[in-house]
């Protein structure tokens, strides 16, 4: 069964005749485990797709399905609920809490719900994202590579079906990138973590078994990669 | 703690600034309203007190009825709390006179109602307390009797106001109830005060005495207690009283309004500036709820701040306040709270708060993750027209943009706009009401003197009041000859005054006018009758009757001068011997025994001191009438109470604006940090940190001037209509006052504006200043 089914997704912006086709009738379909790169030029339409699958924005039309649930048939609570638990999203830019420290920005989407119990997870998280010693810090006390650590560690914690990333390393060094990659990966081999990946550098998307090809909203190719 | 709990706590301790402007704002809104109701609350209490003081706790009275039966049904009435039996007793008579004085008796210890001169209170029958005024009249004196009754005490007042007995000396004492008494008074209070005025129809429906009414419309068999009724608000009077109510509703919506706008404003700012992060946690799967949650956790830590603080800083302002008060018009007021008002205020204070952070926990709940990360949400943009030529001819460039920002985000200024126009309508409309109020109660003093005093020519009294030594100046006049008669003028019959001045005066007097004789001055202005001169002024009994005539003037210097302004018409003035003489004559020749009445005029800088003196007078004298104006005292009271009164309305009026303009101050502020993308890209296209400014600065002159627009128009019409309304009178012949157009204050108005744009545009160009705003374009992207 797939973990993630898009079926005819169009998002479209603007209004009255200042129409602009971001998605244009998108299928897709993700197994679990899978590690996906999607590429495209500027525009192309790859971070919309990507926020509409993590739930932040809104289709136009078409249905997107996680774990065979109807993301957008759903109200808010559940959408948001199905969001902490199924989905975990990277940005470009962390989108850490400034006011919080490094465990409590992790934890964060667990405590949303309740009083966060998986101590050895977490644990786990850490070391395997090399944040040993820097649970204490605030996001301003750490350096882009850490604090993009902390937001995979938070995409992470509630063992979400889809790991989404939006330029993940669109705002680190080359030598921060390579390990930011290295990271996602042995997440992706280690836990199965099931990653979609939206990157306009190719290189980076041979870190990924599968990588699909967008331009003017259409996917133009979508291909396995050895 | 739980990381949501956290998170709102760290938000509120690492946004120090932003936390402490939003407590700043939503305390001035609670010290504005806890401080109404303190006020109010310290104010009925007082109202109160001064009531009880003065008439008693009772709420009315039912006067001069037959104690049989009617006792017996107030007594079975659940509606009455209590009842005290006044009866009259009999009349006592005093050794010299026939004159009898009427002894009110009653069961109940007399001591709360009266405040005792001398003496003690009766304690057993055959004792009597009398008033003072009983005292001087018949010469009493404590341990005397009258009949067979002791006077053991001499009050000086009491709170049983009973009109029955009013203008008759009377005497108090303890006595057993007399069943059979026809003429007892019962006063009744009640279990509900504010049901007062129907009880009290019930009542006297019962008892039969509901259409007994005196020739002046008020029910001589019931005297409802009005000055405590009044202080509880109670009132027989619907319209007045849907009439204060309503200024009151309107009075609290007003101010209600103007905190709801303060602390949305303030609650709009900080939530607004955190929306990336309601972003992220909604991106992490926080939703809608989550949100709302944390909002309001963080408005409660805020309300659960500012609400005791603002209570204890509302509490000091109004002792301050009042103590201020006290000092200034010897007043013993005392802050008190009433825990009803205080429960009041506190609940206006929380719907204020509440309807306050609905709207905006709202919009930060519904904010689109993905909005919120790009920061889009935080410029909502409509349509305005392309150019403004005339603004850009004027203002620039950056005038233009700053005109377009405030057409296309005006909805961001709104409640900005809307505070401060209720300031500045406040302004105007109060400081013309207090302009008003200050003229039409215009101080005039009787001709150019201080104080006087008219009564009947009383040798003791007069000598005392020229003993007290508190006075620079003092006019003596004579002036009870009036039927005077002449042929001499050229008009038929005029009036002519007599009158003696003091030797002092006359002395004065005829220093100005360069005599040395001692003839008889004849004032006679030259607006009025020509008096023929060389010719005789006859003095008669009846006026133009010159066969009742007795006394004959034949040299008089003749002078259109007054004395201190103190002759209006045509007046004779002489000596004090003369006039006492010719007064002589007058008696004699006059059949009806008259008193001569005396006028005193006195210029006094001790009018103070001189008061106390003069009152002690008056109580020496009871029988004498004597009618004492001090007109200086009179305005340093009126002075000082409108100087109370304009302290603490302009005090109010100075906090609603500086609540404004910390309200405007924290949106100049928000606005600067959610357009910094805004400002990035103005910068990177060459716009310089000057220019920026400039059109920051320009945005806050368009909001003071819409400001102007709308505040200036609506307090113009409000107060033109007041005029209107002030206007309408029923006595076509009273001349009425109008309220005056309030120029001035529009003026001042202006001023201030000015005053508040300069210290806005200067927090701008230091905010400005300080900013690293082209840094700001970097974090656009999610």
């Amino acid at each position: 069964m797939e973990v993630l089914s898009v079926k005819n997704l169009s998002k479209i912006y603007g209004i009255h005749g200042n129409e602009v086709k971001a998605l244009n009738n998108i299928n897709l379909d993700v197994k679990k485990g899978e590690f996906i790169a999607i590429i495209g030029s500027s525009g192309s339409g790859k971070s919309t797709l990507l926020h509409i699958i993590g739930g932040v924005d809104n289709p136009t039309s078409g249905k997107v399905y996680i774990n065979g649930e109807d993301l957008y048939a759903l109200n808010d609570n559940k959408q948001s609920l199905l969001r902490r638990t199924e989905i975990g999203l990277i940005y470009q830019f962390y989108n850490l809490i400034p006011t919080l420290n490094v465990r409590e920005n992790i934890i964060l989407p667990s405590e949303i719900d309740g009083k966060f119990k998986d101590d050895d997870y977490l644990q786990s998280l850490i070391e395997l994202l090399e944040l040993t010693n820097r649970e204490k810090h605030l996001p301003n006390e750490l350096s882009g590579g850490q604090q993009q650590r902390v937001s995979i560690a938070r995409a992470m914690i509630n063992h979400p079906a889809i790991l989404l990333c939006d330029e993940p390393t669109g705002n680190l060094d080359s030598k921060n990138s390579q390990e930011i990659m290295r990271l996602l990966k042995e997440a992706n081999l280690k836990y199965n973590q099931t990653i979609i990946m939206v990157t306009h550098d190719i290189s980076l998307a041979n870190y990924a078994n599968r990588l699909i090809h967008i331009e003017d909203g259409v996917i133009i190719s979508d291909e396995e990669l050895a | 703690m739980r990381i949501p709990n956290k998170l709102v706590i760290n938000n509120l301790i690492k946004n120090k600034k932003q936390t402490f402007t939003t407590l700043i704002s939503i305390s001035l809104a609670c010290i504005l309203l806890f401080s109404i109701g303190i006020a109010f609350s310290t104010f009925k209490n007082n109202n109160i007190k001064e009531s009880i003081a003065y008439r008693g706790t009772y709420h009315v009275q039912f006067n001069d009825i037959a104690y049989k039966d009617n006792y017996e049904y107030l007594n079975n009435d659940s509606n009455i709390k209590d009842i005290k039996v006044f009866q009259n007793h009999s009349s006592i008579f005093t050794n010299e006179s026939d004159e009898h004085i009427t002894l009110i008796t009653t069961p109940e210890d007399l001591t709360p109602y009266f405040h005792l001169l001398a003496g003690n209170i009766p304690k057993h029958d055959k004792e009597i307390i009398i008033s003072s005024n009983t005292a001087s009249n018949y010469q009493l004196q404590i341990g005397e009797r009258i009949d067979e009754f002791t006077i053991t005490g001499i009050y000086n007042t009491t709170i049983l106001y009973d009109k029955t007995i009013k203008n008759r000396f009377v005497a108090y004492g303890r006595y057993p109830i007399n069943p059979t008494n026809e003429h007892t008074t019962f006063y009744v209070t009640y279990k509900n005060i504010s049901e007062s005025y129907n009880l009290i129809q019930e009542n006297a429906i019962m008892l039969g005495i509901d259409n007994h009414k005196d020739p002046l419309g008020s029910h001589n068999h019931i005297s409802p207690n009005t000055a405590i009724l009044k202080a509880y608000g109670v009132t027989d009077d619907d319209l007045a009283r849907i009439r204060s109510e309503l200024i009151l509703a309107v009075i609290l919506y007003v101010l209600s309004l103007f905190c709801i706008l303060i602390i949305y404003n303030s609650f709009s700012i900080s939530l607004s500036e955190r929306k990336s992060s309601f972003g992220a946690l909604r991106s992490i799967g926080a939703s809608i709820n989550h949100i709302r949650i944390l909002v309001i956790k963080e408005i409660t830590i805020l309300g659960l701040i500012s609400i005791p603080a603002s209570f204890l800083l509302s509490y000091s302002l109004i002792y301050l306040g009042v103590n201020f008060i006290n000092s200034m018009i010897k007043t013993s007021i005392e802050v008190y709270i009433y825990p009803s008002f205080l429960l009041l205020s506190l609940l206006f204070v929380l719907f204020t708060i509440i309807i306050s952070a609905i709207t905006p926990a709202r919009a930060a709940s519904k904010v689109s993750p993905i909005a919120a990360l790009t920061k889009q949400n935080n410029m909502r943009v409509k349509k305005s027209k392309e150019h403004y030529p005339f603004i850009k001819r004027v203002f620039g460039t950056e005038g233009e943009v700053a005109y377009k920002n405030i057409k296309r985000n005006g909805k961001k200024y709104t409640s900005t706009i809307i505070s401060l126009s209720i300031s500045v309508i406040l302004f105007i409309i109060t400081s013309t009401f207090i302009n008003y109020i200050i003229s039409t109660n215009e101080y005039e003093r009787d001709y150019n003197y201080d104080i006087s005093i008219y009564m009947t020519d009383h040798e003791d009294i007069i000598n005392r009041i020229k003993s007290i030594k508190a006075y620079q100046e003092l006019v003596l006049m004579n002036s009870s000859i009036r039927s005077v008669s002449s042929d001499n003028f050229l008009t038929d019959s005029t009036m002519v005054n007599i009158i003696s001045l003091d030797d002092k005066s006359l002395r004065e007097y005829k220093h100005e006018l360069n005599i040395t004789t001692d003839e008889a001055i004849l004032y006679n202005p030259s607006s009025n009758n020509q008096y023929i001169n060389n010719q005789s002024i006859k003095i008669c009994r009846e006026f133009s009757n010159l066969d009742t005539c007795f006394y004959e003037f034949n040299n008089l210097t003749i002078t259109d001068k007054t004395y201190k302004d103190l002759f209006l018409m045509p007046t004779i003035i002489l000596s004090e011997r003369v006039y006492n003489q010719i007064y002589e004559e007058y008696l004699s020749a006059n059949k009806n025994n008259s008193t001569d009445s005396v006028v005193i005029y006195i210029n006094s800088k001790k009018y103070q001191k001189f008061d106390n003196e003069m009152q002690t007078i008056i109580r020496n004298y009871p029988n004498v009438e004597i009618s004492y104006s001090n007109t200086a005292l009179e305005n340093h009271e009126k002075i000082v109470q409108y100087t109370t009164m304009c302290v603490i309305i302009y005090s109010v009026l100075g906090f609603i604006t500086i609540i404004s303009l910390t309200g405007m101050l924290s949106a100049i502020n928000a606005n600067l940090n959610i357009r910094e993308t805004e400002m990035s890209i103005l910068r990177s296209i060459g716009f310089s940190k000057k220019r920026l400014a400039r059109m920051l600065k320009l945005e806050s002159v368009f909001i003071l001037v819409k400001t102007l627009l709308i505040s200036i128009p609506v307090s113009s019409i409000l107060i033109l209509l007041l005029r209107y309304a002030s206007s309408l009178q029923s006595d076509p012949t009273v001349r009425v006052k109008l309220i005056e157009f309030p120029w001035i204050y529009i003026g001042i108005s202006i001023i201030i504006t000015i005053i508040i744009t300069f210290i806005a545009t200067s927090f701008i160009g230091k905010k400005i200043r300080k900013k690293n705003i082209i840094d700001s374009i970097r974090s656009t992207s999610v």
